[in-house]
């Protein structure tokens, strides 16, 4: 009996290997999270006819809130800060797991500055900041901001 | 898929309440790498389940769970609610009436997960904390195979299961979440000591990549892990037992696209002999 009953056992540890870990180290976290803020105006949004940047107020963290700041400036008039010419719409989404977050808050403070805030990532892993312009229902331009939270 | 709900003894009846709590531990990103969870996401379920046999070697049972959430941190919140219910049909296509040295009893099962929780896609509390459940209705079709020899016991499961596609209108999404199919395969082993049993289980699940299309595109990264049980039951007068269990995910395969739990389950279960 006890034969029969080890050599199953055996069986199911042959298939089943140990775990291997392989951890992110906190200190590749922080600089992936000063590397996916561009620098300032790096990105053109040609729809738009602007260029902008996405500065962190708060770097995000697991479990907290956050918030950043985009600023949108003109592409014939450097520096001048103007609006999209379309309605900006910021989504949180984990394409890993094909799901979003809680809405973000958006928020104008003057002409091309925009707070974006109640930034919440539900849990860790690979997230992309969908910063969108639509006209009514209608998708215009779209970029992504890749983060690991 | 649970296919705990399912009779693969000698028994007409079975009832189950169970009471487990579970801590996210880590988090696996689709590459494989792993991240621990600085802080706690706890999930208590309180889980009744029931199967009973009819016609002879058919069965029929489902599983209802409650559950509380709460996560910790900043924006800690608690929340509680059904999870998803599911139901069984089983009939026993591999009897053991001679007790064979060798082949096992045999059960057969299709399950149905129907999606009363709330899931994410339909999330109102800021960092989702208030979903119960998967959120996708689901048919499964699987066999489990029991064996006993005198004091040891050995049992597997295999099952696989389709998921349905879901549309959504949200804040988050206006569109359709395709999560395609599924499986899983478990090995579990036991010894006994007169009234104590001690066991142990690997599970292993294997989920496609859930693919949204809509407002947002997405393909979606398949999900696999493997949880590790050890048992301990003991059996008290007229066919009750209470059982214990620790389940970690985090000692066994490769995992991937997972969020990773240990957890500890306390249960009594009632069984009524044929």
């Amino acid at each position: 009996m006890f034969g029969k009953f080890l050599i199953l056992a055996l069986a199911v540890l042959a298939l089943a290997a140990c775990a291997k870990p392989n951890y992110l180290s906190p200190q590749t976290q922080e600089l992936a999270d000063v590397a996916e803020s561009p620098k300032a105006c790096s990105q053109q949004l040609v729809s738009q006819q602007r260029c902008y940047s996405l500065v962190w107020q708060n770097v995000p963290q697991e479990s907290q809130a956050a918030s950043f700041v985009l600023n949108f400036y003109s592409l014939f008039d450097s520096g001048l800060p103007l609006d999209p010419l379309d309605t900006l719409t910021v989504t949180l989404w984990m394409p890993s797991m094909g799901h979003g977050s809680s809405p973000v808050r958006l928020k104008k403070i003057s002409d091309g500055v925009f707070l974006v805030d109640r930034v919440f990532f539900i849990m860790p892993g690979e997230w992309e900041i969908l910063i969108r312009f639509k006209k009514g229902e209608e998708l215009i331009e779209q970029v992504v901001q890749k983060i690991t939270i | 898929m649970s296919v705990a709900s399912l009779i693969t003894t000698d028994d007409k009846a079975q009832f189950a309440a169970s009471l487990s709590q579970s801590r996210v531990d880590t988090d696996v990103f689709s590459n494989g790498v792993w991240q621990k969870r600085a802080n706690g996401d706890v999930t208590q379920v309180l889980k009744i389940e029931t199967a009973l046999i009819f016609a002879d070697r058919y069965q029929y049972g489902f599983a209802v769970p409650v559950q509380t959430r709460r996560r910790e941190g900043t924006e800690s919140a608690t929340s509680s609610g059904f999870g998803d219910v599911s139901a069984q049909l089983g009939y026993e296509f591999l009897p053991d009436w001679d007790y064979n040295p060798w082949r096992p009893k045999g059960v057969g099962f299709v399950t149905l997960v129907l999606p009363t929780g709330k899931s994410i896609y339909e999330s109102d509390q800021s960092g989702g904390s208030d979903t119960q459940g998967r959120g996708f209705l689901a048919l499964g079709l699987g066999a489990a195979f029991s064996k006993f020899w005198g004091r040891y016991d050995a049992s597997t499961a295999l099952e696989i299961h389709k998921s349905f596609d879901k549309s959504v209108n949200s804040s988050q999404l206006q569109g359709v979440v395709r999560p395609g199919l599924g499986e899983s395969l478990s090995f579990s082993a036991g010894v006994s000591f007169k009234d104590l049993r001690m066991g142990a289980s690997l599970a292993y699940v294997n989920e496609e990549a859930i693919s949204v299309r809509g407002s947002v595109n997405s393909d979606g990264s398949p999900q696999q892990y493997t949880t590790a049980s050890l048992s301990g039951g003991y059996a008290l007068s007229d066919g009750w037992a209470a059982g214990l269990v620790y389940s970690d995910q985090t000692l066994f395969g490769s995992p991937t696209n997972a969020t990773l739990s240990k957890s500890v389950l306390a249960s009594v279960t009632k069984k009524w002999a044929r």
